[in-house]
């Protein structure tokens, strides 16, 4: 009995074993927390973006206004997803609006599934809406879906 | 040679850990790929059930003077309607005098669902006696849209 105590034979295979084993588990923790991290935003972000659906229903030009003094869009969206959406930016024949009021053209206008949402909209510069013109109106969300809808100006 | 080969020992684990190194990063991806198919098929159902059940819309006027609206569901599954939009035109052109959202389940109570080939009519929020365009949304994103002017 004393004698294996004292035997210090093969005592570095032991050590090295179990260094290897903890160098393994150390691998494979930071491979399986980068590879769990790297699919979890790739699920909250651009690979959700499949499952982004939005119909423009209504589009009103100069609301409020008996005429097109102004450059103002009411733009109404449903979410028919099935994950929420971020409306980044709104195009008319290819230009882009601004927000009213924070002359922003990043909207960031969260639009939960199911939900109607309306949103006002201009151009950045002095230009107007004109009878009987086709407007070809595309909304782009953060994870970089585009919806489109043509609008014939009344 | 070949003896000499099949002996031949060396390399041998590196090909075994290379091959566990491969299992273990398809088991991790795996998830990610379960996940997409699932995230498609989910959408695919829903462009499936769209384009099954398109609607019509027409309006007319009922004895009693009011402007009933037909909603028909031409599709092969049901559908539930979501939102009529009015929006009433001006007499001499230039910009909308106003574009209204009502709820469908407002005007057609719990009956909003419209099972497929089947027609329902409601009478219409608004009494105008001008040119009214009548918009309606289903919950899977359809729209149909129709004109109307009510006759004094």
């Amino acid at each position: 009995m004393k004698r294996l105590s004292n035997n210090r034979k093969a005592v570095s295979p032991v050590i090295a074993s179990i260094l290897m084993i903890l160098i393994t588990m150390i691998g494979m923790t930071l491979l399986f927390a980068f590879v769990a991290s790297y699919s979890d935003n790739y699920k909250a972000g651009i690979g959700s973006s499949v499952m982004e659906s939005m119909t423009i229903e209504d589009i009103w030009l100069s609301p409020n206004s008996t005429s097109y003094a102004n450059s103002v869009v009411q733009i109404s969206l449903y979410n028919t997803g099935k994950v929420d959406s971020l409306i980044n930016s709104i195009y008319v024949n290819g230009s882009a609006l601004v927000s009213v009021g924070s002359a922003s053209p990043n909207f960031g206008l969260k639009i939960p599934v199911g939900w109607h949402q309306q949103v006002l909209a201009q151009w950045p510069q002095a230009s107007n809406w004109i009878s009987n013109s086709s407007y070809i109106f595309k909304i782009t969300t953060q994870r970089g879906s585009n919806f489109e809808a043509n609008y014939v100006a009344p | 040679m070949k003896t000499n080969f099949l002996r031949n020992k060396k390399g041998v684990a590196e090909i075994i850990g290379t091959l566990l190194f491969i299992i273990i990063l398809l088991f991790f991806f795996t998830n990610v790929y379960l996940w997409h198919d699932s995230a498609t098929k989910q959408m695919d159902d829903l462009y499936v059930q769209k384009l099954n059940s398109p609607i019509t819309v027409y309006a007319y006027q009922a004895q009693s003077g009011a402007t009933i609206l037909n909603v028909t569901n031409r599709g092969g599954v049901d559908t539930t309607l979501s939102m009529v939009w009015v929006a009433l035109k001006p007499s001499n052109g230039g910009p909308d005098l106003s574009h209204t959202p009502y709820a469908v389940s407002g005007l057609l109570g719990a009956q909003a669902v419209l099972p497929a080939g089947s027609s329902e009519e409601f009478q219409s929020p608004v009494q105008a006696y001008q040119k009214v365009l009548f918009t309606v949304v289903s919950t899977v994103g359809n729209t149909a849209s129709c004109s109307y002017t009510r006759v004094p």
